[in-house]
């Protein structure tokens, strides 16, 4: 409760608490002393004034009354003695004595001794009856009634009683200083008791208070210097337990938002650590240098990512890119090689065939001339061919007037047998068989004439064939001649084509060559196009690691600024190269410079299994 | 980005033609550079002339390996020049089947590369002989002077880009998964491939037996005329009569100077 109602204190109050807490004991401790002693200097007071006041009275009364008695006695026994004198001296003794009594009467408290007092002031009115009667006396100067009087038993008694009477006094005032001294020393020893007492237990309110208020301090304190060492040192698990309404509980709140603060910004930091770049930074206030480094710092890696991201894509684009033309440029180094192989099988046939041709040439040549002398020999028999034609035409025409009286003969005969036939008839039964003669007759003479007719008609045939035979081998022999000339002709152009084969031969090798050195720019593109390949491949893996890496982190996707991002132009322009590359055709030009026979750098193995 | 002098280039361009048979055009300087200036970083030298120096004072090899890993080309993939594979399946193999004595097929694939090639040697070769595999010893021997692709090659595992080629049944019979998109040959087909460290720049091969098949695709490209002619001599030389050597499609041999038998785009016999 008391922790509780200090704890919310605020510091001044606190300490300005504790301090008027602390002078308030010290006054209660220094007020119980201040009592103690005004107690003591009480006592003391009231001894001096109740007891030692009136004891000192006391011998003063009994010397006033033992004057006053000498007095007396001297009146009354010495002469010469003046009763004025006496008298002035009795009247200021009795002044003296009243006044003692009443100063005796103001200090005295002690009942007992105010009785013994009063016993006192009438044993003294006794003895004051007793001394004006003397006085009287010698206010008459009688003297015998003086010494009468003084020395009468009644005035001793009385005299003896005032001085029991003081006596007893006294014995009481002694008994009382008795008292009032035992009184005093229990009181001292109680007032110091109490003294001690209110001492202590105000040293320990005193104490336990400065220490409730000092760990009031302290351990908020402590614990955020605690917290501020774990900080200083990096460690963000600090705790801060400490609440309350004061400073000290104002800072632990402070001290634990900046904990939790750090918190934040380590779990930022952790974030980022763990390559999310998408946590959202709040600033604190406009002066949050920290916070807005941080969400600056952010926004740039996440500007880096993302181009790093485009990059990257734009990268492993570019590579398959790079793989495609690659690919490309050395199917077509296959496609090529396949096509000069096939150019060079081709070249060697038409090497072969030109080689055959110029042979062929020489041959045709040797053929064109036997073939000229033939057509001569043609010619020659074409003209004694001519003749015999002739001949058989003549002989044709001889036979046509032959046939022709065979056919007459047939027309005759035929008439002939007509006759017989109707002579037969005629001839009834006996010329049957003689009609079947003539019947037989009549048709061979049909026959005959049939014959004729179509030997006539073959003849015919044959006239006209001899005819035409006469005008073919006309054109025969024309022709011999022009293939003669032809022939000519021919000798004259095969003996060019043999001189172009020859030609022929050494274009081919001149293109065999070319292709030759075509290849070998195919395989070096083919090489170029590899090392691409294996560039690419690299820059794939590359691309691949960057790519992993990037996505292996968080970023925001964007943000309102442009972040286009554009492989450069040495790059694009590379890219571009490589697609022309297929479409190189440098010659290469082979180095003439044996290979070295020096042993090699990196040897080979020396086993080699079964090999 | 380094520079290179022209002087450097020719020392290096050089040093690379003799050792390695490559031969690098004043072109290929941005290659050359591209290549070579990761080894410039990674070892701290400033500029060309002095990886020549470090190049040449370097005996343990380990330089020009490097420098051999870095300035090969290994561009290959399974199934590449298809056609090269069905002309093996449908001539090579059943003329190899029907003569080849005491069942030993020598193929040899030089300058494998990152062993795509071997590997689809071996899968038409498992798919070809079936069941009577067991009774043909047909182990290619896969070649290449670079040490990286060589480890590549023997670990066998190939992202599944590499493999798009292939048709499903041998992605699913030549191999296995191992983690994600990641396939790695199986061990009974990788023990069909030896691989081995080669430099066709050998002055003198040292095998025991010729060869049935010799694949050397794409490595000539990259040669000079005179190297090319050279190597493929030596081809010529340890190839068995009657057997084959398989060049890249786009290459060619010189008809005239090659006593080997044009059989179609880049397959040669030896008669």
């Amino acid at each position: 409760m008391i922790m509780r109602l200090i704890k919310n204190l605020k510091l001044r109050v606190k300490l300005i608490l504790t301090f008027v807490i602390v002078a308030i004991l010290m006054i209660i401790v220094l007020g119980i002393g201040y009592v103690a002693m005004n107690k003591t200097a009480d006592n003391d007071d009231r001894l001096y004034h109740e007891v030692t006041v009136p004891l000192t009275i006391i011998p003063d009364m009994l010397d006033n009354i033992n004057d006053q008695q000498q007095l007396i006695a001297m009146s009354a026994l010495a002469d010469g003695v003046s009763y004025q004198e006496v008298l002035t001296e009795l009247e200021r003794y009795s002044l003296e004595m009243d006044e003692m009594y009443a100063q005796m009467g103001e200090v005295l408290t002690d009942e007992h001794a105010i009785e013994l007092w009063h016993d006192l002031l009438e044993k003294y009115n006794v003895f004051s009856g007793f001394k004006t009667k003397i006085i009287n006396f010698l206010k008459m100067d009688n003297k015998p009634a003086v010494v009468y009087a003084y020395s009468g038993a009644e005035m001793q008694k009385a005299m003896e009683d005032v001085e029991d009477s003081m006596e007893a006094l006294a014995e009481r005032l002694y008994e009382m200083g008795q008292e009032r001294g035992d009184y005093n020393k229990s009181a001292f020893h109680m007032w110091r008791r109490k003294f001690i007492i209110v001492l202590f237990v105000n040293l320990l309110i005193a104490a336990y208070i400065v220490i409730v208020v000092l760990k009031s301090i302290a351990n908020p304190l402590n614990e955020v210097i605690k917290a501020a060492e774990k900080l200083v040192v990096g460690d963000i698990e600090a705790e801060l337990r400490w609440e309350s309404r004061d400073e000290l509980g104002y800072l632990s709140d402070t001290f634990r938002k900046i904990i939790a603060v750090t918190k934040q910004q380590a779990a930022v930091l952790q974030t980022l650590a763990e390559n999310d770049f998408t946590p959202d930074i709040h600033l604190r206030s406009e002066k949050d240098v920290l916070n807005r480094s941080l969400a600056e710092m952010i926004k740039n890696s996440n500007d880096m990512v993302r181009k790093i991201a485009t990059a990257s894509e734009q990268v492993a684009v570019g590579a398959e890119q790079l793989s495609a033309a690659s690919k490309e440029i050395s199917q077509g180094a296959a496609q090529q090689a396949s096509a000069l192989e096939q150019l060079t099988a081709s070249m060697e046939e038409i090497s072969v065939q030109t080689g055959e041709n110029a042979e062929n040439a020489k041959k045709a040549d040797k053929l064109a001339e036997a073939a000229k002398s033939n057509a001569d020999n043609g010619n020659h028999l074409m003209q004694d061919m001519l003749k015999a034609i002739e001949d058989i035409s003549v002989s044709s025409k001889n036979i046509n007037k032959i046939l022709k009286a065979i056919d007459d003969i047939a027309f005759q005969t035929n008439i002939l047998s007509l006759n017989a036939a109707v002579e037969a008839a005629r001839a009834g039964n006996y010329g049957k068989g003689f009609a079947v003669v003539a019947e037989e007759i009549r048709a061979l003479a049909e026959k005959s004439a049939e014959a004729a007719k179509q030997s006539g008609e073959l003849i015919e045939n044959a006239m006209e064939k001899v005819a035409h035979g006469t005008k073919i081998a006309g054109e025969t022999a024309e022709a011999l001649k022009r293939i003669v000339s032809g022939a000519e002709e021919v000798a004259s152009l095969v003996g060019s084509i043999a001189a172009a084969s020859e030609e022929q031969a050494i274009g081919i090798a001149q293109i065999n060559q070319g292709i030759s050195q075509v290849s070998e720019v195919v395989q070096k593109n083919s090489a170029t196009s590899e090392e691409v390949a294996a560039s690419e491949e690299a820059l794939r893996h590359q691309a691949e690691g960057l790519k992993d890496i990037v996505e292996s982190i968080k970023f925001k996707e964007f943000t309102d600024e442009k972040t286009d991002f554009e492989l450069s132009p040495e790059v694009l322009e590379y890219l571009e190269s490589i697609y022309k590359k297929k479409y190189q055709t440098n010659v290469v030009c082979p180095d003439e410079e044996n290979v070295s026979t020096s042993l090699v750098a990196v040897p080979s193995d020396k086993e080699f299994g079964k090999y | 980005m380094f520079d290179i002098s022209d002087k450097e280039f020719e020392l290096l361009s050089e040093y690379i033609r003799k050792n390695f048979g490559i031969h690098l055009k004043k072109e290929k300087k941005g290659l050359l550079i591209g290549r070579l200036q990761n080894i410039l970083i990674k070892n701290n030298i400033p500029n060309f002339s002095k990886y020549y120096e470090y190049l040449l004072s370097d005996k343990t090899g380990e330089a020009a390996s490097v420098l051999a890993n870095r300035i090969t080309t290994n561009h290959t993939y399974f199934m590449r020049e298809a056609a090269h594979m069905d002309y093996m399946k449908d001539h090579v193999l059943p003329y190899l089947k029907s003569t080849v004595e005491e069942r030993d097929i020598r193929i040899w694939s030089a300058g494998c590369s990152t062993g795509e090639e071997p590997y689809t040697l071996a899968m038409v070769i498992d798919e070809f002989f079936g069941s009577d595999k067991l009774f043909w010893d047909t182990k290619i021997l896969a070649t290449d002077i670079s040490d990286e692709v060589l480890n590549k090659a023997k670990k066998g595992i190939y992202g599944i880009e590499e493999l798009k080629e292939l048709p499903l049944g041998w992605k699913l019979n030549y191999f296995e998964p191992v983690g994600r998109d990641r396939f790695e040959i199986k061990p009974f087909l990788k023990d069909e491939v030896i691989f081995r460290k080669f430099n066709l720049m050998e002055e003198r091969f040292f095998f025991k037996k010729p060869f049935h098949v010799i694949f050397c695709k794409n490595v000539m490209i990259y040669f000079e005329e005179q190297t090319a002619k050279k190597l493929v001599d030596k081809f010529f030389h340890w190839l068995e009569p009657g057997g084959y050597l398989f060049v890249g499609l786009s290459e060619s041999l010189k008809r005239a100077s090659s006593s080997l038998k044009y059989m179609e785009p880049g397959v040669y016999r030896k008669e």
